[in-house]
């Protein structure tokens, strides 16, 4: 992998620090009229989500981690994991709870997902950002309650619980947005 | 913390559009007209010098851009100012009159939210002046920028301390007495990557005492180590100890202005420079070029004079509440 020093750091590169893959998201390039330039870099580290911050001088230099975002098909989980794969290249990997942290209750078999791989591993499975699930158990809904006000639990068929609006019945799929957990509309 | 990447013109459809606000712009006109109105009411000349000149300032911390002329035959190698400081000294030399001028600077590589490998300068020179007096003038020119920008009915608060205080009140530790090795513990103790001396000097003071510079104050620092003199002459502070004849202005946590009494010994000037040359060749740096024009005119004789550099950017930065360079000029 190649090796970066202090100019080349910008947001979104990955780098190795202390061995663990991280992006940097955020840069400042500090330097005195009079005296040594030095870059501050703020890094979240890709296994554990944990933020942190660096400063580097001009001779220091991280190497780049070999991290790939790509797009991969959900099959199927068993006692192992979560199996994915590559559609264009078949190859297939295997995910586990940490790198699923809890994308597996919005995915079903054939699903797209974004699967960061660092040395060839998954390290973070990302489902798509709104996904169409069927409910599968909620209370019946208030009769005349056509729109606002008040919410019930309901679980979909990936297990996911959700809140959602009164007049949604049993048996209606519905569009969630995953980043946030929450009910975006009846599925048309 | 914000990345410079959002001023970044490199390759998006919209690099064409200015990275300043119009309503900015017109600050930075009105800043520029106010800077000569202020020298309006004083003896000091506006003059132009080349922004190419034979070399730059041997500094190993700062490189500047070359250029090649390869007409007719003849190479010369041009090197684009790092700062005026060469020529206008040459300058002041020649004609022992105060002067001033708002120009062009580059440095290579030097990139980020408060940093652009070209900027705006505006140097002046005091004839006769110490830096005490050019300190009070510097002081008041930032005031009249703030009254006419309108950001402040009052003046500023100025606070001004030695170099070797606040590393006392900051770092627990006397620069003048500290040895390397405490110098470099301290840096590291907070966070510092491996540093030499020089390195955990400049650490301790971007990352550890700049930050607490009042706000909306201005912060004079003065009588820097000896070893951080560059142009500036040496002096005994009131302890005795050898001590840079040098200052910085700060508005905030910006650094605004760098200034010195002048050196005007040639031969302590010429051994300066041979030492950053050598430093630059150890380090693998590309050439300063010549600084003979300055050497030649110091020979002949420089008066006494002290002379300050200002970031123009940085001040209307410091005057508009803008936290990135770019926002300040046309393009970044």
């Amino acid at each position: 992998m190649a090796s970066y020093g202090m100019n080349q750091m910008k947001n979104g590169l990955k780098l190795l620090v202390d061995g663990d893959p991280c992006t940097i998201i955020g840069t400042d390039y500090v330097k005195p009229g009079k005296g040594q330039a030095f870059t501050r870099i703020k890094i979240r580290n890709l296994l554990n989500g944990r933020v942190t911050e660096k400063t580097l001088k001009s001779s220091d230099s991280f190497e780049g981690a070999d991290v790939i975002d790509t797009d991969m098909q959900f099959l199927y989980s068993d006692g192992d994991g979560w199996n994915f794969m590559d559609p264009a290249t078949f190859e297939q990997v295997t995910a586990d709870e940490t790198a699923m942290n809890g994308a597996d209750q919005w995915i079903k078999e054939e699903d797209v997902c974004t699967v960061t791989l660092f040395n060839g591993q998954p390290i973070q499975v990302t489902p798509p950002n709104f996904v169409e699930l069927l409910i599968t158990e909620t209370d019946p809904g208030l009769k005349g309650d056509t729109s606002s006000g008040g919410n019930k639990p309901a679980t979909l068929e990936t297990g996911a619980i959700v809140r959602v609006p009164l007049f949604v019945q049993n048996g209606e799929k519905i569009k969630v947005d995953t980043r946030t957990g929450d009910y975006s509309s009846r599925a048309k | 913390m914000k990345s410079a990447s959002d001023f970044d013109r490199s390759s998006t459809e919209t690099a064409w559009r200015p990275t300043g606000s119009l309503a900015v712009l017109k600050k930075r006109a009105q800043l520029l007209r106010s800077i000569r109105t202020f020298f309006d009411h004083t003896d000091v000349l506006e003059i132009e010098t080349p922004t190419l000149w034979q070399g730059n300032v041997p500094d190993p911390e700062v490189t500047g851009l070359l250029l090649r002329d390869g007409q007719a035959g003849v190479e010369h190698a041009l090197h684009l100012q790092t700062s005026p400081e060469l020529a206008m000294k040459c300058f002041v030399a020649a004609e022992e009159v105060s002067c001033f001028q708002i120009c062009k600077a580059f440095r290579l590589g030097e990139r980020g939210r408060r940093h652009n490998p070209e900027f705006t300068l505006l140097e002046w020179y005091r004839v006769g002046w110490d830096s005490d007096r050019l300190i009070t003038e510097v002081i008041a020119l930032v005031q009249a920028s703030a009254r006419t920008l309108g950001v402040a009915h009052q003046p500023l608060p100025v606070n001004q301390t030695a170099y070797r205080e606040l590393f006392q009140v900051h770092c627990s530790l006397d620069p003048a007495r500290a040895s390397d090795q405490e110098m470099i513990d301290c840096a590291l103790a907070h966070g510092a990557p491996e540093v030499d001396r020089d390195g955990a000097l400049s650490f301790l003071m971007t990352h550890q005492i700049e930050p607490t510079f009042v706000d909306q104050g201005i912060t004079v620092v003065h009588r820097y180590p000896a070893e951080q003199a560059a142009l500036a002459r040496h002096i005994h502070d009131h302890d005795g100890v050898l001590v840079a004849d040098r200052f910085e202005v700060y508005l905030g946590q910006l650094e605004l202005a760098n200034g010195y009494g002048e050196l005007t010994d040639p031969d302590q000037q010429r051994a300066r420079f041979a030492r950053d040359h050598q430093q630059r060749d150890a380090r693998g740096l590309p050439s300063a070029g010549s600084q003979q024009h300055l050497l030649d005119a110091m020979t002949k004789g420089l008066p006494r004079c002290s002379g300050v550099a200002m970031g123009v950017d940085r001040l209307l930065m410091a005057l508009s509440g803008a936290t990135d360079l770019g926002s300040v000029v046309t393009y970044r």
